[in-house]
């Protein structure tokens, strides 16, 4: 029997093909298991940038800030005649 | 045998038949039952909840927004260890082990709330326990970050989700979002498969609002509202700030006010938005549009001269007086009029105009009508029907007789501001999707012209003379800035039977500054002082305070009265030239005063320097460092009608 090579390369190239076929459908369904999960780890994150925007907007609420800085940074407020110097060309204070 | 197998070999195809035609029956025709089966065998439905939209300020300051809270129940039938139980709970929810056990003790029940809308964290710390016969159910809760600021406008959301109140309730629609349910298909384990887009795409979330309020002056007008309030022993105070170009809601507030992350603790009364929903007399700030009507129709000039009937004026049987009985004026200029707060001027005013037209004019400036679509539960006010008597027509005229929302008021403060154009006040300026995607879009709507631009200068420059000297609004002065605006004392009318509550009032002012070039209008009122009862006394000062900071936020540069500023406000090219001529004949005869010249200030320091210059309004130009060498003007040189001067320093004398 003469070994024929064009019918073992087409075999072989259909194999290859229906194993390439099973591969991708494979790799397709492990990533959609990929992505779901990390679709699900997005989510927390999200949920956890949600509640650390709250903290924030909670830590610098205009009414939280002042206290702070009057009882920490002896903030006050400018008075009528008082002079402010603030920095102009050419000099520091 | 032959027969047998050929016997043998139909059946055999018969039954091979028989099912390759019921296979493709199944295959190709369509069954609804085998449909939903099939369904039920291969997907599985997942539901996108939705989460309430965030409300936002001005620079994206977050007012409002939804976070998942975790609310913990216990199946008391499936504890074994009740008390162990208990004591774990109680270290992670800082609450009595004998509270949990109490619910935990009827073992027949199947189901009970240990605590609702517990924070991430403490849920992670409980599952951590491992304990066994309780669950967390995933719920959505409302913060208010800023807790009572801009309260009353925010509204609040019930224990359903849904906006019962304020900006909640009004954009409800906008704010809920939708949930959306999905069918995917499922593997073996039924974990979904990816094979829906919609997934990623599609967002269940309400749409985000927009508002144009700033947070900071929002809480500088809260802050001085709760200031008068206490120091005058008042009943409430509302005060509104608009942005006078566009009337655009910088600011709106009413004290007492409440948390919206606990809005069952206040009274019903205290948590609708009063600066829309309750209307009062205004008392003297409608003097204003009193003789806005007068200028309008052309009858009165400002110059032109009233006789005030020495403090008495009788119509009829009824006799009019002025605010302060002490007053007894003769004849009044219109500007006068206006400075002094006379009713007296006033009323003769209105009765020379006429009722039709002076009501006329009040609904041009958009009294007894609604103006936003944005504010819930927004009144018309009371404006009464023609025909009005004498003394009726009187008394609106001084802002009595008439109801008027404190937004009403500063609305039309802004068109004389703005020169002469009512515009619709609006809150809301946009409304985006949760990629800031603009779904909707506001802004500035004019509603009609109100007044010329030249009777709207006209109207500036006398709101201006009312917080000079001898007008009744000095207090609303800020240093550095013109300020125009009419200061206003209303007997407050009886909730039960008819006239005025004895010793009550409304103190109000209603302004804008600065006065040549409108930036924001105010309007403060303050009900039942006791202390002092007097708008000029009890409003003007909160006008003033928050006036001079909203225009210290934002570096408004102080006005010096000049030539240029005060040409600015009027666009008429014969007033500009005539008041050309007239400034320059002044400018002719002034003398420069000593006090007018540069004085000697060679070889002083800085703060040597800034000592004596003090008091005379200059910007100082400093330029090096050390001691002062030179100066532009130069010593002797006059100081009149110069911005600012410029001073040399050196590091060393030499």
């Amino acid at each position: 029997m003469r070994f024929n090579g064009n019918s073992f390369l087409s075999i072989l190239l259909i194999i290859v093909a229906l194993f390439s076929l099973v591969f991708f459908k494979m790799e397709q369904r492990r990533l959609g298991y990929e992505v779901w999960q990390l679709s699900r780890t997005e989510k927390i994150h999200q949920e956890k940038l949600r509640a650390q925007n709250l903290a924030f907007a909670k830590l610098t609420r205009p009414e939280r800030v002042e206290k702070y800085a009057k009882t920490y940074w002896a903030l006050q407020r400018a008075q009528q005649s008082q002079i402010i110097q603030i920095q102009t060309i050419g000099i520091q204070f | 045998m032959k027969i047998r197998i050929s016997l043998l070999f139909l059946t055999f195809c018969f039954v091979w038949i028989s099912l390759l035609v019921r296979t493709s029956y199944l295959q190709i025709f369509p069954n609804e039952k085998l449909s939903k089966l099939m369904d039920k065998q291969s997907q599985t439905a997942i539901t996108l909840n939705n989460r309430r939209g965030k409300i936002y300020d001005r620079n994206t300051k977050e007012l409002a927004a939804s976070i998942t809270s975790y609310s913990l129940y216990a199946d008391p039938s499936l504890i074994k260890e009740q008390n162990e139980l208990s004591r774990s709970l109680s270290k992670v929810l800082k609450i009595k082990a004998s509270s949990i056990s109490k619910k935990i003790k009827n073992t027949k029940k199947k189901f009970v709330w240990i605590q609702r809308r517990l924070p991430q964290a403490k849920m992670e710390k409980i599952k951590e326990l491992k304990l066994k016969g309780i669950g967390f159910v995933k719920e959505a809760k409302r913060i208010y970050p800023n807790e009572k600021l801009l309260s009353q406008v925010l509204g609040f959301v019930g224990s359903q989700g849904r906006g019962l109140e304020g900006l909640e309730a009004k954009f409800d629609e906008y704010l809920s979002g939708k949930k959306i349910k999905l069918k995917l298909q499922k593997d073996a384990r039924g974990r979904p498969l990816l094979i829906n887009g919609k997934v990623f795409t599609e967002s269940p979330d309400g749409y985000d609002l927009h508002l144009t309020v700033d947070l900071d002056l929002q809480y500088q007008l809260e802050k001085e509202l709760l200031k008068a309030v206490e120091d005058f022993s008042a009943e409430s105070a509302v005060g509104v700030v608009l942005e006078a170009q566009s009337s655009r809601v910088l600011a709106m507030a009413n004290i007492p006010n409440f948390d919206p992350n606990y809005p069952l603790r206040t009274a019903a009364q205290f948590r609708r938005n009063r600066s829309v929903t309750d209307p009062f007399e205004p008392g003297s700030t409608l003097k204003t549009f009193t003789l806005a009507a007068a200028l309008k129709e052309g009858k009165y000039q400002p110059n032109s001269r009233i006789f005030c009937e020495n403090g008495k004026f009788k119509i009829g049987r009824r006799t009019i007086s002025e605010a302060d009985s002490k007053h007894k004026f003769k004849w009044l200029t219109l500007s006068e009029v206006l400075a002094k707060s006379s009713n007296i001027g006033t009323s003769k005013i209105a009765i020379g105009l006429g009722a039709a037209s002076i009501k006329s004019h009040f609904l041009d400036f958009g009294f007894y009508q609604k103006l936003s679509t944005d504010l819930i539960g927004e009144s018309r006010g009371l404006l009464p029907k023609l025909p009005w008597k004498k003394h009726l027509l009187a008394n609106i005229s001084f802002g009595h007789g008439i109801a008027t929302t404190p937004l009403q008021i500063a609305n039309a403060y802004a068109s004389i501001a703005n020169g002469g154009v009512l515009k619709k006040p609006y809150i809301v300026e946009s409304i985006t999707d949760g990629t800031n995607r603009v779904i909707e879009a506001y802004g500035p709507k004019s509603i009609r012209r109100v007044v010329s631009k030249e009777v709207a200068n006209k109207l500036r420059i006398l709101l201006s003379q009312v917080t000079l000297p001898g007008g009744t609004g000095r207090n609303a002065q800020v240093s550095g800035y013109p300020v125009a605006g009419k200061t206003g004392t209303a007997q407050k009318v009886k909730t039960n039977g008819r006239g005025y509550e004895p010793g009550a009032y409304i103190s109000s002012f209603a302004g804008f500054v600065p006065a040549n070039s409108p930036k924001y209008v105010i309007y403060i009122a303050v009900d039942k002082p006791e202390k002092a009862f007097y708008g000029s006394e009890v409003a003007a000062p909160v006008f003033s305070r928050l006036a001079k900071y909203a225009l210290l936020k934002d570096s408004s540069a102080p006005v010096m009265v000049n030539k240029k500023n005060i040409l600015a406000i009027n666009t008429d090219t014969k007033v500009i030239q005539i008041k050309k001529n007239a400034i320059e004949k002044l400018e002719s005869n002034v003398k420069v005063k000593q006090w007018q010249r540069m004085p000697k200030l060679t070889g002083l320091d800085l703060r040597e320097l800034i000592k004596r210059v003090k008091g005379q309004r200059l910007d100082i130009q400093v330029l090096g460092k050390g001691y002062v060498f030179a100066t532009e003007p130069k010593e002797g040189e006059s100081l009149l009608h110069r911005k600012a001067i410029k001073v040399h320093f050196k590091k060393a004398m030499e």
